[in-house]
């Protein structure tokens, strides 16, 4: 492995043209070598939907290449702040640190960043991974990340229900292409309908975001759909 | 008198120049890009503390003799010596069931020290995970039940409680962290690493039987250029070292921590913290939806 660390800017956010509505795209960090800007590529909900209690989805044909920096195809929920959790894919190339250990390689991963500090743990990659990121009645502001129904972070983030939650890719340096698709197989994208997700409902429209604003595909819903770029 | 209208001439300069700075920073704050400070309590408690050759308390529930001794030991083997209890117990609850590739019905609660709800956690979460993932090897090694996971219980001075934290450990089992060859080359470098990158070197120790490096280092310049440049900061002071386990904290001029992060190779787990009013947002006006 190269270079293991990189930038920790916590997250950027984008802003709707309305300028009412925040969603998170990402706590993933920016290369200290690689200093290009954060590229996003997302479905976004938001709460003119709805009340956000998180959601899932399968991601599959995950194709995390860039050639620098870091790549990550996740679900997120975020408080349209400085906190946020998410589950899915990570990889780095030619670094290592995000907030994260060494994924040097393609892993599963979570990553929370709460008032009391910031916790990524990485996991075995696998082929495909049923993603989710839950508000939880274990606390007043808990949620859990999951990967493949498994709960493996549960804690306080920040926030009760969410101000934004996605399903989408970054990317960090200049590098590329990758390509990821969520929603494949038996597990939709889907929002919870309520605390600790007893039930699901399976997204049908959604707000679409690229950063930069032309050179993300981002697939049409219903599920699956794909998410490729930069 | 001069003087005297000359002085009030450039204070009501810097006033009004002030004035339109604020003005100018509020309506790019509506506006455009901007940058969003989360107005949180910071803390003046460091991080990384000087250890103690304190010892956990061990409570184990449905547990043996042997599994008493071998948390014990790991505790020790850890320096961990911010842990006041451990118990060994199921998991939270039945979501928390071990990954495909991971084995294990187990789960530790481990007690930590807190000063304080805004204060850094940065070394408690970080001694609790080498702790989790030495405990998790031994069990494995000696044919004895596994724990997968663990929950951090952060303890105030007032026996109060945080509202814990639980983490599946996601290392594969047997991941040690890779031990210092030579402590005083490391100690060395380190000393060099940390001048060459302007900061002054507050603390520095090594942790554990594995030598996990402990650093509190201090800089003199703004506390937001550092947190913009932490990351070859960190490079720079820690080397490239993603399978030894490490802490490193940097404070600000005004000794105050500003950020801190950890790595623990037994659990593939990282921890860090920011000072809360770093904690910046860069937004970007966008079409959206």
């Amino acid at each position: 492995m190269g270079n293991p660390f990189i930038r920790s800017p916590w997250r950027r956010g984008v802003v709707t043209a309305l300028g009412a509505v925040a969603v998170a795209a990402s706590a993933l960090a920016l290369a200290s070598t690689a200093t290009a800007a954060a590229q996003f590529g997302s479905r976004y909900l938001d709460t003119s939907c709805c009340t956000l209690y998180g959601g899932r989805a399968n991601i599959d044909s995950v194709n995390l290449n860039p050639s620098t920096a870091l790549a990550a195809a996740r679900v997120e929920a975020d408080n349209a702040g400085a906190y946020l959790v998410q589950s899915g894919f990570i990889r780095t190339q030619n670094i290592g640190w995000a907030n994260c250990p060494d994924v040097s390689t393609r892993h599963r991963f979570y990553e929370a960043l709460t008032p009391s500090g910031t916790y990524c743990n990485s996991y075995s990659d696998a082929t495909l991974t049923r993603a989710a990121v839950l508000r939880l009645s274990t606390g007043p502001t808990n949620w859990g990340a999951y990967l493949d129904g498994v709960k493996v972070f549960d804690g306080p983030v920040g926030f009760s229900t969410a101000s934004g939650y996605l399903a989408g890719d970054e990317m960090n340096g200049t590098g590329g292409p990758m390509t990821a698709r969520f929603g494949a197989g038996d597990t939709p994208w889907q929002r919870a309908l309520n605390i600790d997700a007893s039930s699901y409902y399976t997204i049908q429209g959604s707000f679409v975001f690229r950063a930069p604003s032309d050179k993300w595909s981002i697939g049409s819903l219903p599920s699956p759909f794909t998410i490729s770029g930069p | 008198m001069i003087l005297k209208r000359n002085l009030r001439l450039v204070v009501s300069l810097l006033v009004v120049v002030g004035l339109a700075v604020l003005v100018t920073g509020v309506a790019l704050g509506r506006g455009g890009a901007q940058q969003k400070a989360v107005a949180v309590p910071g803390t003046s408690t460091a991080c990384v503390s000087s250890s103690s050759p304190a010892v956990p308390t061990v409570d184990v529930e449905n547990a043996s003799a042997a599994e008493v001794d071998l948390i014990r030991a790991a505790a020790q083997r850890v320096g961990a010596t911010l842990v006041t209890a451990v118990r060994l117990a199921g998991p939270p609850d039945s979501e928390f069931t071990p990954l495909a590739g991971y084995p294990g019905d187990r789960w530790l609660y481990v007690e930590v020290r807190l000063a304080d709800p805004q204060s850094c956690r940065v070394e408690q979460d970080w001694q609790a995970a080498r702790l989790a993932g030495a405990v998790r090897n031994a069990a494995a090694a000696a044919a004895l039940p596994i724990p997968f996971g663990y929950t951090i219980i952060g303890v105030f001075p007032d026996g109060s409680r945080a509202e814990p934290i639980s983490i599946a450990i996601g290392a594969p089992i047997g991941t040690e962290p890779v031990a210092l060859p030579d402590r005083a080359a490391e100690a060395a470098r380190i000393h060099r690493a940390v001048a060459a990158a302007g900061l002054q070197l507050r603390l520095l120790e090594f942790a554990g039987v594995d030598g996990a490096a402990v650093l509190r280092t201090q800089a003199v310049g703004a506390a937001d250029d550092l947190a913009r440049d932490w990351p070859g900061l960190l490079q720079q002071i820690v080397g490239n070292r993603p399978d030894s386990a490490w802490l490193v904290e940097i404070d600000g001029a005004d000794g105050a921590p500003i950020k801190a992060f950890a790595n623990s190779p037994s659990t593939a787990g990282t921890n860090g913290w920011t000072r809360p009013d770093l904690r910046v947002i860069d937004r970007e006006v966008t079409s959206g939806g």
